[in-house]
């Protein structure tokens, strides 16, 4: 089937099977994409993308769900400088994920950030449900959260 | 506006694909297909064909983008979702609105990227998923609108499966929105084990009280069986007593637990019987808690 959709601010037509997964047309038929090896359900969350303003695991949406959508990856945001507080955060905390799961965490990250700003302990964890893995701790994303806000809310209100 | 019939089938694989632009088209295609299979966040379509646990259907129609099916609304005295809702947007409502019950259910039923995608329609038509919400929901006494053509009806959650799990309605009807009653219950518990895809104990309690008496109790348990498990006997025996309970009330209540889980048919392992006892003391405890 032909799918048309806008990908890290392009528009992309594409004729693939009605049921190949995103992840798989963003690594194969686009090559946009460095993701680790995702479970395909859903599970691991390193195939995170940023779809219709939410997070969301590329391996669960099939092609047919794409028509008319907008998409970001980790990669995309960060160049059109969406990420530019949360990597100012990071930077000041010395918080470095490692390379399978800083991708997903920058999409979980700025979900939160821009939602309310100052996630609370519970959206938090929750947030970091689909990642286990021991790169990264509660408390560092924690903080790197606040201070991500803290940059978001002196943008754009001021000091 | 006619639906867009999106796609062709490439191979014997492949199903086709039907985008309809409004339930109106879903209808007109569910009778020219009626072995299609709907769609809406789709979260479990992908994961049953990886693993082999289910084959392309001959024909999708997906609703995931129907605005009518996307609606939550709100009165005063319930909650109206409509079935191809994302559980994020339900749960974007917020703690003062969603009750806690239901809001843990949501949060702990998958992790936020999937509850992006999944919907509530989608969870109480999967018979692998769907116990996962429905003793909530049904304790809260929610009803869900089928519609087939310009025709629709209201039913209890709990009759809309029987006691086998086979579903009650009609082929051709569809699950358009769930009425989730608001009303204020005092106390409320909801417990899930296990992760997000594991197949663990859902449980879950509510209660009114007045003025140190409660006046009425649910409770449910389930473990993705095909039904839900609920003792009317203890909810009964147990509505009017004074709080605190006294201990022939709770020796009461767990005499009508065990009677419950010592029937044959009950899906309960030992240690979720274990756990299950140990949540009915909790909420027990839950309903003496600022009781004078």
């Amino acid at each position: 089937m032909i799918v048309t959709f806008i990908l890290d601010g392009t528009s992309h037509r594409i004729d693939t099977h009605s049921l190949t997964p995103l992840s798989r047309i963003l690594k194969d038929d686009l090559d946009v994409a460095e993701f680790a090896e995702p479970c395909g359900s859903g599970q691991c969350g390193f195939c995170l993308v940023w779809y219709n303003e939410e997070p969301v695991n590329a391996c669960l949406v099939p092609a047919f769900r794409l028509r008319g959508t907008e998409i970001y990856t980790a990669g995309g945001l960060q160049k059109l400088g969406h990420l530019h507080d949360i990597e100012q955060a990071l930077a000041d905390t010395g918080f470095a994920p490692c390379a399978s799961c800083r991708d997903p965490l920058l999409i979980l990250m700025y979900s939160l950030v821009l939602k309310d700003g100052d996630a609370t302990a519970a959206e938090v964890l929750d947030a970091l449900r689909p990642l286990t893995c021991e790169c990264h701790d509660f408390t560092t994303l924690r903080d790197t959260l606040h201070l991500a806000a803290l940059y978001r809310r002196r943008r754009i209100h001021g000091a | 506006m006619a639906p867009r019939d999106s796609v062709s089938a490439t191979s014997p694989t492949t199903p086709r694909v039907f985008i309809p632009d409004n339930l109106q088209g879903v209808f007109n295609l569910f009778r020219r297909h009626p072995n299609a299979e709907v769609v809406g966040g789709g979260t479990f379509l992908l994961p049953r064909l990886r693993l082999g646990e289910a084959t392309p259907p001959p024909a999708l129609i997906s609703i995931g983008h129907i605005e009518e099916l996307r609606r939550v609304t709100r009165s005063d005295r319930h909650l109206d979702v409509g079935a191809a809702a994302p559980l994020s947007k339900v749960l974007s409502l917020g703690v003062h609105i969603l009750p806690p019950a239901i809001r843990d259910a949501l949060m702990d039923l998958a992790p936020a990227p999937v509850r992006s995608l999944a919907t509530l329609g989608g969870n109480l038509g999967n018979p692998r998923a769907r116990m996962t919400l429905f003793p909530v929901l049904a304790l809260f006494g929610a009803r869900v609108e089928l519609r087939r053509g310009g025709v629709s009806r209201w039913v209890t959650l709990q009759n809309l499966y029987d006691r086998n799990g086979d579903k009650t309605f009609d082929d051709g009807e569809l699950i358009t929105r769930v009425r989730i009653p608001l009303s204020d219950w005092d106390k409320q518990l909801h417990y899930r084990d296990g992760s997000w895809r594991d197949r663990g104990l859902v449980f879950c309690g509510m209660a009114r009280l007045q003025k140190n008496i409660l006046t009425e109790l649910r409770v449910a348990a389930a473990n993705h069986g095909v039904s839900m498990y609920r003792s009317r006997e203890m909810e009964a025996d147990l509505a009017g007593r004074k709080l605190p309970l006294s201990s022939r009330d709770r020796n009461l209540a767990m005499d009508h637990l065990d009677n419950l889980m010592s029937d044959n048919g009950n899906p309960f392992d030992m240690i979720h019987v274990h756990k299950i006892r140990g949540l009915v003391l909790r909420l027990l405890d839950l309903l003496d808690e600022g009781a004078s």
